[in-house]
């Protein structure tokens, strides 16, 4: 600025540096230390923000990202492996699920000291963490009564919270729901166990084929809580097969049945599959008051079972006790209710 | 005649450091505003990001409940409008089916969490006779 004084001060002898130093007091020098001293404090106030910022950025940036990607590779897995379980949960509590994977192998989910862990039961590792929270939820089919009976669940809630292992970020929660898909299988669907005449003739038990393949039960057993029968094509009554087709119906009845003959009244459906057991009682007879009815397969697998008493109903007044769900809990009493007079032999219920 | 110099007055440059520090803290304010907006609007970025995946697996929770119910009865095409979840969260699900091509069917729903929304488009083959029927996913695409 004062360069121009400069210039000229050859013209102007009164510019001249001397002069001008003569003249020049140390306001400046004040107001420069005054100045410093405000930028001084400015710099102290604005420093440790932008610092802070450039921090939080970094941690937005990169934390955030690893928690989410964290959360997601639980929740996926969670996810995915419930879709794909092949029958029902094994174990199942708030903190942890155990299951059979599409390989029918046994595996299990865990929350454990702060990590989400995976794998066989008894050799869980790591799957993700730091996890603050996991936590399941279980409904029967209603989709809003809770229960942790394994045979019972039909969806299950996952909850599963992350954070950032420095605690940096604030912790992200994400939830889903997975219906459990159970195969379909047989079942015992309905259940003449006390009708008001002879029991060896007038007792039996319905299967359902909730299967989308038609099942050959040849070679499978029958049972009472006392006693195992075969189970038998009925070529007397029937055509003999032991094929019981996909979302079909198979009748089992004893070899002194007459719940096809003439003037009985039951309406059987004529196409259902006829079987019986081995000998002229349905186990030793099904016990009136209760009785466990159960189904093997040829290799002795319990292929359904059913514990029933007269609570349920149907007790001696020749109405049957029906299935409600193929898919729900075989031994729910709610999943069971008295059905018309007869029944529904061979027909949905 | 001698000349005369300029009327200005030397002395005059006494308050160009204030106004120099002015303009300098000026520019530091400016700096340490936009460095907080900065800060503010990454830390917007980080919540959307957030809710947006919370969206997406309640948009999947949507898919589940909508196959479970195909499953049960291949013919639904109600839909589903609203279902919150989980329930008490405010989140919520919807969900539309479309039949036309049964028994191909679209499953598109959509998730919710505050104002931020991701659907998922799932295409489905449904095949069986009865209840529980089979529903086989053949396409899945995030919108």
């Amino acid at each position: 600025m004062n360069l121009r004084f400069l210039i000229f001060d050859f013209r102007f002898p009164e510019l001249r540096i001397e002069n001008l130093k003569s003249k020049i007091h140390g306001v400046t020098l004040v107001e420069l230390l005054i100045v410093m001293s405000a930028l001084a404090m400015l710099m102290i106030a604005i420093v440790p923000q932008i610092r802070s910022s450039r921090q939080v950025w970094e941690i937005v940036g990169d934390r955030h990202a690893d928690v989410l990607q964290n959360a997601r590779i639980g929740m996926d897995k969670i996810t995915r492996e419930l879709r794909q379980t092949r029958r029902s949960i094994s174990g199942a509590g708030s903190s942890y699920i155990e299951f059979a994977d599409r390989d029918e192998n046994d595996r299990k989910f865990q929350y454990n000291a702060g990590y989400l862990e995976y794998g066989p039961p008894g050799d869980l590792n790591p799957l993700a963490g730091p996890v603050d929270s996991l936590s399941f939820t279980y409904y029967r089919k209603d989709g809003v009564t809770e229960t942790t009976t394994p045979e019972e669940i039909s969806s299950v809630l996952i909850q599963l919270t992350i954070s950032d292992s420095e605690g940096k970020v604030d912790p992200v929660t994400l939830s889903s729901l997975v219906f459990i898909r159970r195969e379909g299988t047989i079942v015992a669907n309905e259940i003449m166990y006390n009708p008001s005449g002879q029991d060896d003739r007038w007792e039996w038990v319905e299967l359902y084929n909730s299967t989308c393949e038609d099942v050959d039960v040849a070679g499978w057993k029958f049972s009472d809580a006392n006693q195992t029968d075969d189970i038998l094509g009925d070529s007397e009554h029937g055509t003999g097969s032991t094929v019981i087709p996909a979302g079909g119906y198979a009748i089992i009845t004893t070899q002194a049945t007459e719940v096809y003959d003439p003037g009985s009244p039951y309406s059987v459906d004529p196409d259902v599959i006829k079987l019986q057991v081995d000998d002229s009682k349905l186990g030793n007879g099904l016990h009136d008051n209760q009785d466990t009815v159960t189904i093997l397969d040829d290799s002795d697998e319990m292929v359904d079972s059913v514990s029933y008493d007269d609570s349920w109903g149907a007790d001696g007044n020749d109405h049957t006790l029906e299935r409600i769900d193929a898919q729900e809990n075989s031994n729910d009493p709610l999943n069971w209710l008295e059905g018309p007079l007869y029944g529904t032999p061979g027909s949905e219920n | 005649m001698a000349l005369r110099a300029p009327r200005i007055d030397p002395l005059s440059p006494r308050g160009a450091a204030l106004v120099i520090a002015l303009i300098v803290m000026s520019m530091l304010s400016l700096l340490t505003v936009s460095s907080l907006e900065m800060l503010t609007i990454n830390i917007q970025i980080g919540n959307n990001h957030v809710h947006d995946f919370q969206a997406l697996y309640i948009a999947d929770a949507g898919v589940e409940d909508a196959i479970d119910r195909l499953r049960d009865d291949p013919s639904w095409d109600a839909g589903l409008s609203d279902v919150e979840f989980p329930a008490g969260s405010g989140n919520t699900y919807a969900v539309t089916i479309d039949n036309t091509e049964y028994p191909l069917v679209v499953i598109t729903s959509t998730g919710t969490v505050f104002n931020f929304q991701r659907s998922l488009e799932v295409r489905v083959k449904i095949t069986g006779s009865s209840s529980p029927y089979s529903v086989a996913i053949t396409y899945w695409k995030e919108t």
